[in-house]
């Protein structure tokens, strides 16, 4: 509980003072609103708000930036991204095999 | 399970926004080595490399078919990249998932195949939610795809994204054996 309402926190602080940064929600890309605090599970959940993707549970997407999956404890500003930096946000695989 | 059963003008719409989509994307999907060469419906062709090994290597191919998409799921077939043959157990890298262990060791991390073959031959089949060859297999036949569709599982742009994720993202290096073998004498005058 006390998860989701910093997570809350996070986002309505969001369109203050915010950044921008593309992400692609399965294929199609949005720019999604980012400030200082904003981690990158919150950065997930503002991407799948946008894009109007509820079928499945914000646990179950994962955001890579150069290939590598970013790690959703992480706030967005210690990654340092460039300006023209290109997220990818797509379903976790599942079970495998 | 064969034959048209969705409206091929439907499935044509979903191949060509879906294409056009990941076009639009191309330059970030290139620098990840993802290159969709030929796209003629019902198939797409997709080569991948490992643009982050030196030198950067081409790994594997993929065709992939839209025949009654979203009815049915897309279907990916790993094929040779440049004769386009089908790939053989001694031949096919490996598709890897490495997550920590439980106990988070480093020496110990969890590894899953995603790619297998039946009965170690025939045809490599991703077996993976959202592909066709996974659904109709007979161990899944309680998982239906109608349960994936329309969630971004199983679209183009989820499988090529989990085939870099676990035939390309993976590879640290390439391995090299040179081997020395005696061939004889060199004569000359001393």
């Amino acid at each position: 509980m006390k998860e989701v309402e910093h997570l809350r926190e996070e986002l309505s602080d969001l369109h203050e003072h915010h950044q921008n940064v593309e992400v692609v929600v399965d294929g199609t890309p949005y720019k999604v609103p980012y400030n200082d605090g904003t981690s990158v599970k919150a950065l997930i959940r503002e991407a799948l708000q946008l894009s109007g993707n509820s079928g499945r549970s914000a646990d179950e997407w994962q955001v890579k930036y150069d290939g590598k999956v970013l790690d959703e404890k992480d706030k967005i500003k210690d990654l340092h991204l460039p300006d023209s930096a290109v997220l990818f946000l797509s379903l976790r695989a599942g079970i495998l095999g | 399970m064969s034959g048209q059963v969705v409206e091929e003008s439907v499935s044509l719409k979903k191949f060509e926004r879906e294409v056009r989509e990941w076009r639009q994307q191309s330059a970030e999907h290139t620098k990840r080595g993802i290159f969709l060469l030929e796209a003629e419906f019902p198939k797409v062709f997709v080569v991948f490399a490992a643009s982050h090994l030196i030198p950067a290597s081409v790994i594997f191919a993929v065709e992939i078919d839209f025949t009654n998409y979203n009815l049915w799921p897309l279907s990916v077939r790993f094929v040779q990249p440049f004769s386009r043959d089908p790939f053989v157990p001694s031949n096919l890298p490996k598709f890897l998932r490495i997550s920590p262990s439980p106990d988070h060791n480093p020496a110990t991390p969890r590894v899953e195949q995603a790619v297998m073959f039946q009965e170690d031959k025939g045809e490599a089949f991703l077996c993976m939610a959202g592909v066709r060859e996974y659904h109709n297999h007979p161990a899944h036949n309680g998982d239906s795809w109608l349960l994936h569709k329309g969630t971004g599982m199983g679209t183009l742009f989820h499988i090529l994204d989990k085939l870099h994720e676990f035939g390309i993202a993976p590879l640290a290096s390439l391995n090299f054996a040179l081997q020395f073998q005696f061939n004889g004498f060199q004569y000359g005058v001393r």
